[in-house]
């Protein structure tokens, strides 16, 4: 009966996720305009954005808060070139991805020198810097940004309808999410959780332990630069408050709340992250008070986050069931049997 | 090229002066040493004689402060540690170095890959398969055949031993350093070991630092004591067993220091 | 010498070369603009004033900074609230002295050893019981800075404000060259900010108390073996710390402003200085700050014209610099 019990978990998680997929494809039909934008588009790019992050801490270990710098440069990229220069969006959001990855590069040749809390200074460092930088910059429009930035005629207008960059959004999700996960199973996937668990060993069996580091960043940084791009087309403007310091502990809080060794926690912190962003000033003006104490919450309670937390509950409702079996069977089929 | 080859034959690992300074503490302290192909060689001291920096030295995680390292009658001194195992040189660590998330399968799979280089490439290649091959084959000589898909972290501190002369094994290696291999095994794990380290390729060079005088004088021919940062013996096991000074520096204090640990295990 | 090692030694010797070498080429640059060489028309009481603002923001960035590497240094704990820390300070400041009309000295005092409790309380309320895990300990600064950011806006306001300095300072002295004239108060920054770094470093090279963190610095393990109190050295480096962080905050808030964003800031300062300088070192804190505030005044007007808006990224450069000559920083080691 016991084993009825655990197969009628599975069966009801599986359709529990299927239940979950099948409303994430449907958003823009069963949700309000609003809804779709606002909690359904925004959760998708965050979450690409978060995954960047997730990436790099949970593959290879380190923690990088210059994410957020990344999408911004990527964002300018595609705003400065649709803009200014008029340049066919799709070609525009290829040449700001390329920069983003490129700069990255540059930038992780020096930094993935430094490891683990160093290397987390470091990023914050450069995160804050890039934001001062395009706030100062007039080419950049200083405090105002870039606006009027179109969206490719594909996908539509977001704010009137959604559908189209709903579903660009979800493509990208899924095929980043697919990609990280095969890139794990690559020779380059096993140095990078090789770099993350012991970089003296690696280096004795051979790796190059620092380009391997800047390789990561520079994947990081292209999941990043997605986010940008989507952003900035989602958003139609950029400017400097999307890079800020506070983002880039938005950023953070998605990822830890998500849970910060889990690639798919990066797209559950999102949806609560946009849920609680969306609705919280009904009852509180005090929004960041809100997220930090959650974000302080969960980094004392639970650092897995809320992905940590549901694979524990699945696996203490399996041992549960599973072990009810063999300590209790015979009694328990006797019992049911009666 | 003969002349070069002919070098090579008489000594693998030529050390010429070599120190190692820490601030004021002399780790290594103009140590020379000359290991033939082949040639099994214990390193013994106590506690704190610089086997494990002499052992750093050569596999190039720390640089030293003097002196020069010719492998295969090159100079090494410099070389960064990452391009060394492509001259040869594996090692273990004291304290084992293993990648505790990953499998058994994986962590020797890493250690294939490091030698065999492109771990740059982010795509399954068929010669990925091959790897794992050798894994498997390699999991299965150091005894770890039925736990091959087991993640390292929950492997008990003996197999996690094994799975470390596994690592050093991989991309064969024309000489081994293996660092205290023998730390906190059970006497049979032990005779296991002292047979693997027997069974091993005769061409291959073996230095080992071992405080466990049985697996360390069955396995070696010669035999260098160290005290202080010095070399300060080195002769065949017989004209160690017999050398007074070793016995009152070390052979003792070892003997001693064995029971100790067997006692806790 | 192989000739591998020749290679390696030249390419280090060469990034060092090159980072003399535009060290000296910026420094060639300002004096020939200041100075009106070749040709130029130089504008010396500019340069004066120019410097000294920036050798004084670079003694506020020590204040601040010390606090925070001298933190690091010995627990390993990057305090990602001290930013807020140091905007806090400032506040109360404010408060005690435009609404209490308290005394500005008293209200320094009093709103420095108020921020150092507050630091006290976060490390044993938060950090105590995550010793050792330095993420967890940063995420949860992090958490707290943000709470603290969000906090300050209703209580204290989204102007920036600034705190009247005591009586007799508020005003401006003359130097004596060129009737160049310079505000008081940034002198008595100063002055504070070579008092407390002399104060630092005698005590950490005279007393008992400086003798543990030394040890600690160099090795954490040992501290624990000499059988010391650790959890009380820490607390008491903790508050430290924090004071230093809200002691900066009062004069910062009265040489220059307070306003939300002033946190990112300065604890953007903190990280810069203790990056360049090495973690967890004083000299490398001096060295750092010092450079860091310069770059930041200097730039802003010895830039060519139509480029002085890029300044911020001198200061990037000035990071990726030393990230590539010295990656542990100036005076750091590993």
């Amino acid at each position: 009966m016991k084993l009825t019990g655990l197969a009628g978990w599975l069966w009801l998680k599986r359709i529990g996720l299927a239940g979950v997929g099948v409303i994430v494809v449907l958003v823009p039909q069963l949700f309000s305009t609003f809804t779709a934008s606002a909690i359904g588009l925004q959760t998708l790019v965050l979450g690409i954005a978060a995954a960047s992050l997730i990436f790099l801490n949970a593959v290879v270990g380190m923690v990088s808060l210059a994410q957020t710098a990344l999408y911004g440069i990527a964002g300018y990229t595609v705003a400065k070139l649709a803009v200014e220069q008029g340049v066919d969006p799709w070609v525009a959001a290829l040449i700001a991805v390329l920069i983003t990855v490129v700069v990255a590069l540059l930038f992780g040749a020096l930094a993935s020198r430094s490891e683990g809390i160093y290397f987390l200074m470091i990023t914050l460092a450069s995160a804050v810097i890039a934001y001062y930088f395009f706030s100062q910059v007039s080419a950049f429009g200083s405090h105002e940004g870039i606006n009027g930035v179109a969206p490719p005629a594909l996908l539509g207008k977001p704010f009137v309808d959604p559908t189209g960059m709903y579903y660009t959004a979800l493509i990208c999700s899924l095929l980043l999410y697919g990609l990280i996960v095969y890139v794990r199973r690559t020779p380059f996937g096993y140095a990078l959780q090789g770099v993350r668990d012991e970089p003296v060993r690696m280096r004795t069996l051979g790796f190059n332990v620092p380009m391997l580091r800047m390789a990561a960043f520079g994947f990081g940084a292209l999941i990043a630069s997605i986010a940008g791009v989507l952003l900035v087309w989602y958003n139609s403007n950029v400017s400097p408050g999307a890079i800020d310091l506070t983002r880039t502990i938005d950023l953070l809080t998605i990822a830890v709340i998500g849970g910060l060794g889990r690639i798919e926690g990066a797209w559950i912190g999102a949806l609560l992250f946009t849920i609680v962003q969306t609705y919280s000033p009904q009852y509180t003006d005090r929004f960041e008070t809100l997220i930090g104490l959650t974000f302080l919450a969960v980094v004392l309670a639970s650092p897995g986050g809320l992905a940590g937390i549901a694979i524990g509950l699945d696996r203490w409702v399996r041992r549960r069931l599973g072990e009810g079996l063999e300590r209790h069977g015979p009694g328990q089929g006797r019992a049911d049997a009666g | 090229m003969p002349a070069e080859a002919g070098a090579a034959e008489a000594a693998v690992l030529r050390i010429h002066q070599l120190s190692c300074r820490f601030g004021g503490l002399r780790a290594v302290d103009n140590v020379d040493l000359s290991v033939a192909r082949g040639e099994r060689r214990a390193i013994l001291g106590p506690n704190g004689a610089g086997k494990t920096t002499l052992f750093n030295l050569i596999s190039g995680d720390v640089f030293p402060t003097a002196g020069r390292i010719e492998v295969f009658g090159q100079d090494a001194t410099s070389t960064p540690a990452r391009k060394r195992i492509k001259l040869g040189i594996t090692r273990t660590y004291q304290t084992s170095r293993l990648f505790l998330p990953l499998t058994v399968l994986e962590n020797v799979y890493l250690a294939i890959l490091g030698v065999a280089g492109g771990h740059l490439r982010p795509l399954r290649l068929p010669q990925d398969r091959a790897y794992r091959e050798q894994a498997r084959a390699l999991a299965e000589r150091v005894g770890l055949r039925d736990r091959i898909a087991v993640t390292v972290g929950s492997l008990s501190h003996g197999e996690q031993r094994q799975l470390e002369i596994a690592l050093a094994l991989a991309g064969s290696p024309r000489i081994m350093m293996l660092d205290e291999p023998a730390a906190g095994l059970s006497p049979a794990e032990r005779g296991a070991l002292t047979e693997l380290l027997l069974s091993l390729d005769p061409s291959v060079t073996l230095l080992v630092v071992e405080h466990d005088m049985d697996v360390a004088l069955r396995v070696a021919q010669v035999v260098t004591v160290m005290h202080e940062g010095r070399i300060v013996a080195e002769g065949s096991t017989a004209e160690i067993r017999a050398n007074p000074l070793v016995h009152d520096l070390y052979l003792g204090r070892g003997y001693s220091s064995r029971s100790a640990s067997d006692a806790r295990s | 010498m192989s000739l591998r090692r020749l290679q390696a030694e030249l390419s280090h010797r060469l990034a060092g070369a090159l980072a003399l070498l535009v060290l000296f080429f910026s420094i060639a640059w300002v004096l020939i603009r200041a100075l009106g060489l070749f040709g130029g028309t130089g504008n010396l009481p500019q340069f004066i004033v120019v410097t000294l603002n920036g050798i004084t923001l670079a003694g506020l960035y020590f204040i601040v900074a010390s606090g925070f590497t001298l933190i690091f240094g010995l627990m390993r704990v990057v305090n990602m609230a001290h930013g807020s820390l140091y905007l806090l300070g400032g506040y109360l400041a404010f408060r005690l002295v435009q609404q209490q009309a308290l005394n500005y000295w008293l209200a320094l005092v009093l709103a420095a050893i108020a921020i150092g409790v507050v630091g006290l309380l976060m490390q044993q309320i938060f950090l105590r019981w995550n010793q050792g895990q330095d993420l967890r300990q940063a995420l949860i600064t992090i958490a707290l800075s943000v709470v603290l950011a969000d906090q300050m806006i209703p209580l204290f306001g989204a102007e920036a404000v600034t705190t009247t300095p005591p009586s007799g300072l508020g005003g401006s002295i003359g130097l004596g060259i060129s009737g160049v004239r310079y505000p008081t108060f940034r002198l008595v920054v100063l002055g504070l900010a070579l008092l407390i770094g002399f104060g630092l470093w005698f005590g950490i090279k005279n007393t008992r108390f400086g003798m543990i963190i030394r040890a600690g610095v160099d090795d954490r393990a040992m501290t624990s073996a000499l059988g010391i109190n650790v959890q009380l050295v820490f607390a008491v480096t903790f508050f430290i710390g924090a004071l230093l962080a809200g002691l900066g905050g009062v004069l910062g808030g009265t040489m220059i402003a307070l306003a939300p964003g002033q946190d990112a800031s300065f604890l953007l300062s903190s990280l810069v200085v203790v990056i360049v300088g090495g973690m967890g070192s004083l000299a490398g804190a001096v060295i750092g700050a010092l450079a860091l505030g310069l770059v930041d005044q200097l730039s802003g007007v010895y830039l060519p014209t139509g480029y002085t808006n890029f300044s911020i990224l001198l200061t990037f450069a000035l990071l990726v610099f030393v990230l590539a000559v010295r990656p542990t920083g100036l005076f750091g080691r590993r």
